[in-house]
């Protein structure tokens, strides 16, 4: 069996299991409703042809309600329209009452045969348990042969041990079957020779009381016995074969893994190709939003770098004018015989200006006017010298980490010199010796990273060995060579475009 | 031990055929076990069906056919392994090609960002790179 399922069965779906039956007489009679011109009787004692049995008038209007639905669902709604011509004007069909399916031997046949679980709920939900299908219902229910299905029907019935209802068969009136038995017997022994009242009426009945008990008495527990060992011996058998069945259910439950690891293998050519495409798309939007990440951050860092040092200007040229009051006031004595003079008349009430302020607002008077740019700096110069020399040296800290300092570009300038070739890949990366090779890796790194640009890096890329290690099959390994090399070729590629981009910058 | 196997005749399997699947009840935990129609009806192309057995429901299937089925199902029994997918030797294979496959992705799309990154430097003395 290459393709199955298995699964669990919950209990409400089971109707029934074949178990061994035990067939015991009771000795209760069994009560049926009356029925005008039919009597009851065994189906397998019986037999009954189809003529035999007794036949009744169904009222069907719920049935053809959800025959409707579902021959409509099936595509049959023509033959729904031919079945209800079987019926009278009054909406009835007459059929043989007791060839039916009960609801649950239907539903059970169904989940049998591979039927939908949602057409099961429904026909149970529409349905009661105790409504029949007779075996014309069930022909158009599933578009089945009547013949078939009335077999069918009898098949299950008598599996059931159903009684059923037949025709009554009426005897003539006059002459009964018993009284021409009697005057048999009475015929028999008015003409024999043993008809004496002696043997007749002594040894007979005698004789068959005894053996009556006899056989009561020996026979009672014999039959028990033998029943038990029988009862055993088939409930052993069933256990035996439910064990059997059980475990080679749990072994296709195992191997059932199979068809699913082999429908995989077959879907995996296209799963591998998509995710490939899907992968490359990847990699290639991770690149770009990796570039756009650094370069977004370090335009940030510069924006920031460019407001702190606005933003520091103001307390530097505070601290400047006052570390400047600070080490001229004490020294000059014309300022602070002013300053005496101009705090007494103040003292005085005579409005006279302040020469410190005075002193102050001329600092920054020049300040304004000043180029801190072009002025040379001088720490322990007048105010505009100190703000410049601050001011320079935070440039310079500036240049120095978001641009490439001319050393560095001094550096690369003769390392072009030394590898230039003027032909179109412009330059030849195997006149450098290993020293000067790394130190051009070194300055790409660095600068780039200075510049915020996230570039390729071939030193990145998986290594094929580190991921199929160890293969120990021959053609991986001969496939994994390959791309390795192909890698290698591909990775040196890498580096000279990148080295060429790079230099070409700077030539 | 019988080799009766029931007719698919709709008056002894009334709905076999109509769906592709046929369900069974087997063991003590009832596992019902969907088999498709066409894995059983090669079970009935070795079945004779011009002998019936009791009242008409069951065919004979071949001896050494059913003699074959239940060997097939001691073995099944007494297998002790959990797939019968073993000794496979392609899995090297795919782990290669896979992992290979996924390097030249990560070489191709590195080499096609590498073929032209426009950057100009900006310099300490002014301006910027070509």
């Amino acid at each position: 069996m290459s393709v199955f399922a298995c699964r669990r069965l919950s209990t409400s779906r089971v109707h029934h299991i074949p178990l061994p039956l035990f067939e015991e007489a009771t000795k209760f009679f069994l009560r049926k409703p009356k029925i005008e011109g039919a009597t009851y009787d065994d189906i397998q004692l019986k037999e009954p042809s189809k003529d035999d049995l007794a036949k009744f008038s169904k009222e069907s209007g719920k049935f053809l309600r959800f025959l409707k639905i579902w021959c409509e669902e099936d595509g049959r709604g023509q033959q729904w329209v031919e079945y209800v011509k079987q019926y009278d004007t009054t909406g009835h069909l007459t059929v043989e009452r007791d060839v039916y399916l009960t609801r649950d031997e239907v539903s059970s046949a169904m989940i049998e045969s591979g039927y939908d679980y949602k057409e099961v709920y429904a026909l149970e939900t529409f349905f009661s348990p105790d409504d029949k299908f007779h075996y014309p219902e069930i022909s158009i229910l599933f578009n089945i042969d009547e013949q078939h299905t009335y077999e069918y029907c009898m098949r299950v019935r008598a599996r059931n041990h159903s009684v059923v209802a037949v025709k009554e068969e009426r005897r003539p009136a006059l002459v009964r079957s018993y009284a021409l038995f009697f005057a048999a017997v009475a015929f028999f022994f008015s003409y024999t020779p043993l008809s004496s009242y002696i043997f007749i009426g002594k040894l007979i009945p005698s004789t068959l009381l005894y053996y009556f008990l006899v056989f009561q008495g020996l026979g009672m527990p014999l039959d028990a016995a033998m029943r038990q060992i029988s009862r055993l011996a088939c409930e052993k058998q069933m256990m035996t074969v439910l064990d059997g069945e059980e475990a080679i259910a749990m072994r296709m439950r195992d191997f059932a893994q199979d068809g699913e690891c082999l429908k995989s293998l077959n879907e995996f050519k296209g799963e591998a190709q998509a995710s490939l495409i899907a992968y490359h798309k990847a990699l290639v939007v991770r690149q770009k939003q990796a570039l756009k990440e650094k370069l977004s951050r370090q335009l940030l860092s510069i924006q920031q770098a460019e407001a702190s040092i606005g933003a520091s200007l103001q307390d530097v040229m505070v601290r400047e004018l006052v570390k400047m009051f600070r080490e001229t006031f004490p020294k000059d004595a014309q300022l602070q015989d002013a300053a005496l003079k101009s705090a007494i008349a103040n003292i005085a009430g005579d409005k006279v200006q302040d020469p410190i302020a005075g002193k102050f607002l001329s600092a920054l008077k020049d300040l304004s006017a000043a180029d801190l740019e072009k002025t040379k700096g001088n720490e322990a110069g007048t105010l505009v010298e100190r703000v410049a020399a601050v001011f320079q040296q935070k440039e310079k800290d500036f240049l120095s980490n978001f641009t490439v300092k001319g050393e560095e570009v001094s550096e690369l300038k003769q390392i072009i010199a030394k590898i230039k070739t003027g032909t179109a890949d412009g330059y030849d990366f195997k006149k450098l010796d290993t020293a000067t090779s790394q130190k051009l890796d070194s300055l790409y790194s660095s600068i780039n990273a200075r510049m915020g640009f996230d570039v390729a890096d071939e030193r990145m890329i998986t290594v094929t060995t580190q991921d199929t290690m160890p293969i120990h099959d021959a053609g991986a390994a001969d496939f994994v060579e390959a791309v390795n090399a192909k890698v290698a070729a591909s990775a040196d590629k890498i580096r000279t475009n990148r080295l060429t981009a790079f230099l070409k910058a700077f030539d | 031990m019988l080799n009766y196997v029931p007719r698919r005749t709709p008056g002894v399997k009334l709905l076999y055929g109509k769906r592709p699947v046929q369900r069974i009840i087997a063991g003590h935990s009832k596992f019902l076990i969907a088999i498709p129609t066409t894995t059983t009806d090669k079970i009935y192309e070795k079945v004779d069906e011009s002998v019936y057995y009791e009242n008409n429901t069951y065919n004979p299937l071949q001896w050494k056919d059913y003699v074959k089925i239940k060997l097939d199902a001691q073995n099944l029994i007494e297998a002790d392994v959990k797939s019968a997918l073993t000794n496979l030797d392609f899995y090297p294979k795919i782990q290669g090609l896979y992992a290979g496959q996924q390097s030249l992705a990560e070489m191709d799309a590195a080499l096609k960002m590498s073929a032209k990154p426009q950057f100009k430097f900006p310099l300490a003395s002014g301006g910027t790179t070509k």
